[in-house]
């Protein structure tokens, strides 16, 4: 699982936003805005990081527990599933 | 044929399509091109449907979009009005009525004319941002050479009664994008389009206004445009 390469952020209006390189952007209507926590996860998912470790990085910065790390994790990555970032 | 468009320098190598539009522009010589439209780029084979003309028209402009991000510009899919030296866009979606509002602003305010229905350009020189005229001006071919300092942007929606509000910068930025060029083939070329686009919506202010094709909603989206009149009325609320 993995950020599509075609994806890029981009800081707009103050707001971290994701958008798609190519022909993807022809049907491209919303934006996929992004958090500062959004921004952390984007920048390890792209780098390779599974599941656990974007729930231990959230864990060293935000005071939440284990589980609920996790939580946030699996609903990051649904909603970049939604927005169409992701290749299984 | 050399033009100069958006106090830019272009060299468009045919022309084309394009070239009837393209008078108003040209230019006798240049110090330096800075833009160069090459047709060996063009592709008319991926416009199905269209003629040679129309895809040269269609290509050529995109070749201009990309190059003018260069120069800290872009092109905006709207209809151009300029009025007591001032510029207001009206964009959205093909069908939404902003050529129609476009006219109702000429019918309803002596002086006001429509100077490009299409594709204007958008450019910022010594912190203005300036409304340009060019020759991609859609197929009413309302095509005048001007240069006049942006005052507003306002995007159209259909509606049963007239209602204008303030788009939030993020939602401003969100319906530029979705009207200007935002297919990139690198990141450099997004990241200037964003950047563009950021710089735009911190200093213009935008507005999307539902209305019906009325002269009522010409004289709301003036009022909300113009910086003058939007200033009496927040006096007014004090």
């Amino acid at each position: 699982m993995k950020i599509k390469s075609n994806f890029t952020l981009r800081n707009i209006a103050d707001t971290w936003v994701a958008l798609p390189l190519g022909e993807a952007a022809v049907d491209f209507t919303g934006m996929l805005t992004l958090n500062e926590s959004g921004v952390m996860l984007w920048r390890l998912l792209e780098g390779g990081s599974t599941r656990e470790e974007m729930a231990d990085a959230l864990l060293k910065e935000y005071e939440v527990s284990y589980n609920e790390a996790l939580a946030d994790v699996d609903a990051f990555i649904a909603r970049l599933n939604d927005a169409g970032c992701i290749d299984a | 044929m050399l033009c100069k468009i958006a106090d830019l320098f272009v060299e468009i190598s045919e022309a084309g399509g394009i070239a009837p539009r393209c008078v108003n522009y040209m230019a006798d010589c240049a110090v330096d091109v800075d833009i160069i439209i090459d047709k060996e780029l063009y592709k008319p084979e991926r416009w199905k449907g269209l003629s040679y003309e129309q895809a040269v028209y269609m290509d050529s402009g995109l070749i201009f979009y990309a190059e003018l991000l260069k120069f800290g510009g872009m092109m905006l899919h709207a209809s151009a009005v300029e009025l007591d030296g001032k510029a207001y866009l009206f964009s959205g979606p093909s069908g939404m009525g902003k050529s129609t509002h476009a006219r109702l602003w000429q019918q309803s305010f002596p002086g006001a004319r429509v100077f490009n229905d299409d594709k204007p350009a958008l450019r910022k020189l010594d912190g203005v941002w300036y409304a340009y005229g060019t020759p991609w001006c859609g197929k009413d071919g309302i095509n005048i050479n001007l240069k006049v300092p942006l005052e507003g942007i306002c995007f159209l929606r259909r509606g049963e009664k007239n209602e204008i509000r303030r788009l939030s910068p993020l939602e401003a930025a969100s319906a530029i994008i979705s009207q200007t060029l935002r297919r990139f083939s690198s990141t450099k070329g997004l990241a200037l389009m964003t950047d563009t686009v950021d710089s735009l919506t911190r200093d213009i202010p935008v507005f999307e206004l539902r209305c019906r094709p009325d002269t009522e909603a010409a004289i709301m989206s003036y009022k909300a445009l113009n910086k003058s009149s939007r200033e009496v009325k927040n006096e007014d609320k004090k």
